[in-house]
């Protein structure tokens, strides 16, 4: 079924050109929703290695947007498969092996000189390459591996790499992948054994954890030897991350959120991705075609997995047996806050960094300045908007010198005019011009 | 009240704020465009006095940490309407209380420092990801840009690392200056023209395109990019609004991807 052709590595192919070939496999890859290029340390060293080499990866600290495309995502890395070839038949996936698509592979030579050629114009931070698992996962990975060393040894590329790791493939091939590229992942793809053993038959989720854990070890025992050895070799400096698809198999939000809160601790995972569903494919297991990726979810996910993060909540009190799915309409701190009324008010004048993180419509920056600022003197409910409170959700849970803004003892109608706020965001104008009239 | 007038450089701002602190005189505006005096105010002249401004600098060096410096000079390249007196209000404000008052983020002229400061930060960031380098025929990767801010001379550095091995050359369209790079050191040019030839080749993709200017590869790889750029989006997540708050519309002209709606040509 696939050309052998396509195995032959660095064969020039000629049967169909490059413009066509980044058309599919550039589609075929953007449902991944990774796209971050923080967090690595790697430099053009000139005074190291001799040689004025190929771009960097630690510019900036938060990463660099390249773009955004029409769907409002930012494209920072040319995300891209070697190849839409799969020999597996996930049901989820636009790429299945049943699928009856246009396929195509890219030469080693065509992705080094696209991702060379894009990175030198600046419309990259550099590459994030994945693939159909063609042949074997094997063999999928030695070619992987095979472009990003041709990138690092030849063009002396130091720009940001991901590379995606093939579940099944060796540790051998693994171990010499991290010692190339930036970030690895393993896509958890679904959060439960379940979910994954009916939707991807041929995934073993011990394929997938296996190397997950794998990866992390490495991860530690790397930068426990950099510590002591400064020359010593990083592995994967930008650690390693995970995608999970939200919508395609039921797992309530509290089980997912379970999951990822061991991924953080046990594995040290650098971030989860979650990809709201898209349909793709029918199949009685899977939601209808007609039915549109669940969004707002996947929004609430990225909240809840920032709290657990940054703001040190555990996720069992963010969502739990009893409140299995997190809420659409509100924000899952503010929920939280609302269960657990008899922790407020905070004083905002005498509350620690802890504490004021907690408070809804505060974030980590405005808690910071909440901080520096109250050394200078008491802070008024002036001041707050100016430090980056948001007090549309903040004044029901603080005091300011020991005074209310606005008591409400009851989470109800917290809930009320909270979302009331938000309906009158939304309204025309031309209602409120009506108590101009009504002072005469 | 006074009223300030100054030359527009940064040696002449801080010849005006050093006579101000001076003085103790309270400033109503720092100007570098014409101003009328009136009745009720006195507009002053000051000509720039490098002696002074070096001393005066040596001064905040000696008193105030390198962050609050390059603050001050992010402050000043942001151009922005007024931001000469808040200038002069922050610096009489650290050297009187010390510069650990800067962290009192309650005190308005701080506040607005500080937010100056993001501004133009976050532009050079967005500068970094949205300059797009054509590559010209003698080798040259160039790049026009039009920034709000006033920030080429701040992106030499990051280019300077990440393009060590190329060639190339950034120019402000709009203030008609440039940095250049030779693969040993980047070099400032305060005068550069736009010639026609390049304006009109700069703007993003077109099929039918070609300048004579560009390396014979150049719109391949343009062609290339804007490919994926639009094969890259999820229809089914379409949303033109984000995408424009995160990419104003003020940045597009200069990219090489077709911003616009093409979606309905490119499946």
């Amino acid at each position: 079924m696939i050309p052998e052709h396509m195995f032959v590595l660095g064969r020039q192919e000629t049967v169909m050109d490059v413009l066509e070939k980044v058309k599919i496999l550039a589609s075929a890859a953007k449902y991944d929703a990774s796209c971050a290029s923080s967090g690595s340390s790697r430099k053009n060293n000139f005074s190291q290695t001799g040689v004025r080499g190929l771009g960097n990866a630690s510019s900036s600290p938060v990463g660099i947007c390249h773009s955004w495309a029409s769907d409002g995502r930012c494209i920072s890395l040319l995300k891209i498969l070697y190849s839409n070839y799969c020999i597996n038949d996930c049901v989820y996936c636009v790429n299945r092996r049943s699928n009856d698509i246009p396929r195509s592979s890219f030469t080693i030579n065509e992705l080094v000189d696209l991702t060379v050629n894009f990175y030198r114009r600046n419309y990259i931070e550099g590459l994030f390459l994945s693939s159909g698992v063609f042949h074997s996962p094997d063999r999928t990975m030695e070619v992987l591996l095979q472009v990003v060393k041709r990138l690092r040894m030849e063009q002396h590329f130091n720009g940001y790499i991901h590379l995606k790791v093939i579940p099944g493939a060796s540790r051998d091939l693994i171990r010499e992948a991290g010692s190339y590229a930036d970030r690895l992942s393993v896509n958890i793809e679904l959060p439960s054994e379940r979910g994954l053993h009916l939707l991807a038959p041929e995934k073993k989720r011990e394929d997938i954890l296996a190397p997950m854990s794998y990866i992390g070890a490495k991860i530690q025992a790397s930068s426990e030897e950099q510590r002591y050895f400064k020359k010593a070799k990083a592995f994967v400096p930008a650690g390693q991350s995970t995608q999970m698809i939200v919508g395609a198999s039921p797992e309530p939000d509290y089980q997912i959120l379970q999951l990822v809160e061991q991924l953080y601790h046990k594995v040290h995972l650098k971030r989860v991705y979650y990809s709201a569903y898209v349909p793709v494919n029918t199949n009685s297991l899977l939601p209808a075609l007609n039915v549109t990726p669940p969004l707002k979810r996947e929004n609430r996910l990225y909240q809840a997995d920032w709290l657990i993060r940054f703001y040190k909540f555990r996720a069992a009190e963010i969502a739990g047996p009893d409140q299995p799915l997190l809420e659409a309409e509100l924000d899952p701190k503010t929920s939280w806050a609302l269960r657990n009324l008899k922790l407020f008010p905070v004083e905002i004048n005498r509350a620690d960094y802890e504490t004021l993180l907690r408070i809804p419509g505060v974030g980590l920056k405005s808690a910071e300045r909440l901080i520096s600022a109250r050394r200078f003197g008491c802070l008024t409910l002036n001041d707050l908007p100016k430090l980056g409170v948001v007090l549309k959700r903040a004044r029901y849970f603080i005091t300011c010198q020991g005074n209310f803004l606005e008591k409400l003892d009851n989470d109800q109608l917290i809930r009320q005019r909270l979302l009331g706020v938000d309906q009158n965001r939304i309204e025309p104008a031309g209602f409120n011009q009506l108590p101009l009239f009504g002072e005469l | 009240m006074i009223r300030f007038h100054y030359d527009g450089t940064f040696e002449g701002l801080l010849t005006v704020i050093a006579q101000a602190i001076d003085e103790n005189t309270d400033a109503q505006e720092i100007s570098a465009t014409e101003l009328q005096a009136d009745l009720f105010t006195e507009v002053r002249s000051i000509e720039s006095d490098p002696n002074l401004a070096a001393g005066f600098f040596e001064r905040l060096r000696r008193e105030l940490s390198p962050e609050l410096l390059l603050d001050i000079g992010y402050c000043f390249l942001s151009e922005i309407k007024g931001i000469e007196k808040e200038l002069l209000d922050y610096i009489r404000l650290l050297l009187k209380e010390g510069e650990q008052v800067n962290g009192n983020y309650s005190n308005p002229v701080i506040l607005n420092v500080q937010r100056t400061c993001q501004k133009v930060s976050y532009e050079i960031l967005r500068m970094q990801g949205l300059i797009r380098f054509r590559k010209l025929r003698n080798g040259v990767y160039y790049a026009p840009i039009a920034p709000e801010h006033n920030v080429v001379r701040l992106l030499a550095s990051h280019f300077r690392d990440r393009f060590a091995d190329q060639q190339w050359l950034i120019h402000d369209t709009r203030r008609k200056s440039g940095i250049a790079y030779d693969k040993r050191q980047v070099h400032f040019l305060p005068f550069m023209e736009m010639t026609q030839e390049i304006d009109s080749s700069s703007s993003p993709y077109s099929p039918e395109r070609h300048c004579n200017l560009w390396d014979p590869d150049e719109r391949n790889y343009q062609q290339l990019w804007d490919q994926y750029f639009q094969s890259v989006a999820i229809k089914e997540r379409h949303n033109k609004r984000l995408q424009r708050q995160h990419m104003p519309e003020r940045y597009w002209r200069y990219l090489v991807e077709r911003v616009v709606e093409v979606e309905k040509e490119i499946p």
